[in-house]
């Protein structure tokens, strides 16, 4: 993902230390996360990130089928549907940031 | 909302095999920016060098039956080994790269591409990769 947006990323191994680094006022321009989390999901993580940064671009991804559904009511601005190849990472860079 | 990724039907968690064949594309894509002069950058320039070690690693122990290879399978494992020294060479620009070298990468990527993407058009996404 550093290559295809040439920024840096920051990675977490949970929702709620996604949280804790976004709350705490680290720069975030884009969340890329999956929807199964230990801690905090996606979801929960998102509805906490669109009170914070109601504009800012939240993608959720999985490989469960049903989550599709559930990412377009809760609002999500793209769904990355695993698997998934590199290509659409670099479109998701071209869509969300370059463009 | 936008949608990526796989179709419904072919939805699933992602295997070690869908990982190691992600990478070895990002590979090829970061050695073809280089060659054609695409701007590199700190973040750029550390993910190709993670990228090409993170390849080195998974080629190494990968059962690569799944690809259902036309040649050796330790000849192809070489060929990977080989492009992912030939890109940490490129990328760290610590190395003279003249036209015997650049054909040599060219090359092996071909050969490379041919047995593990043979339907696949492995396209540079050029509005992303010139924002430096």
């Amino acid at each position: 993902m550093t290559y295809c947006v040439n920024r840096e990323v920051k990675s977490f191994d949970n929702g709620r230390l996604a949280w804790e680094y976004i709350n705490a006022g680290g720069e975030v321009d884009i969340v890329i996360s999956d929807v199964d989390m230990p801690e905090m999901d996606g979801f929960e993580l998102m509805d906490k990130f669109r009170e914070k940064y109601p504009d800012k671009a939240f993608i959720i991804m999985s490989g469960v089928s049903d989550n599709e559904r559930k990412s377009q009511i809760a609002g999500a601005d793209a769904f990355l549907a695993k698997p998934f190849e590199i290509t659409d990472l670099f479109r998701i860079v071209q869509e969300f940031v370059v463009d | 909302m936008k949608r990526f990724g796989s179709t419904h039907q072919k939805m699933h968690e992602m295997d070690e095999n869908e990982i190691f064949l992600m990478h070895l594309h990002l590979l090829i894509v970061i050695i073809k920016a280089a060659l054609k002069g695409y701007p590199g950058g700190e973040h750029r320039k550390a993910a190709a060098l993670n990228t090409a070690g993170t390849v080195h690693k998974l080629i190494s122990n990968l059962d690569l039956s799944f690809l259902g290879l036309k040649t050796s399978s330790h000849l192809f494992r070489e060929r990977v080994k080989l492009l992912s020294v030939m890109a940490a060479a490129i990328v760290s620009e610590d190395y003279p790269l003249g036209i015997h070298r650049r054909e040599a990468v060219r090359d092996n990527i071909e050969i490379i591409t041919e047995y593990a993407f043979p339907d696949k058009n492995l396209e540079l996404f050029h509005e992303v990769l010139r924002v430096a």
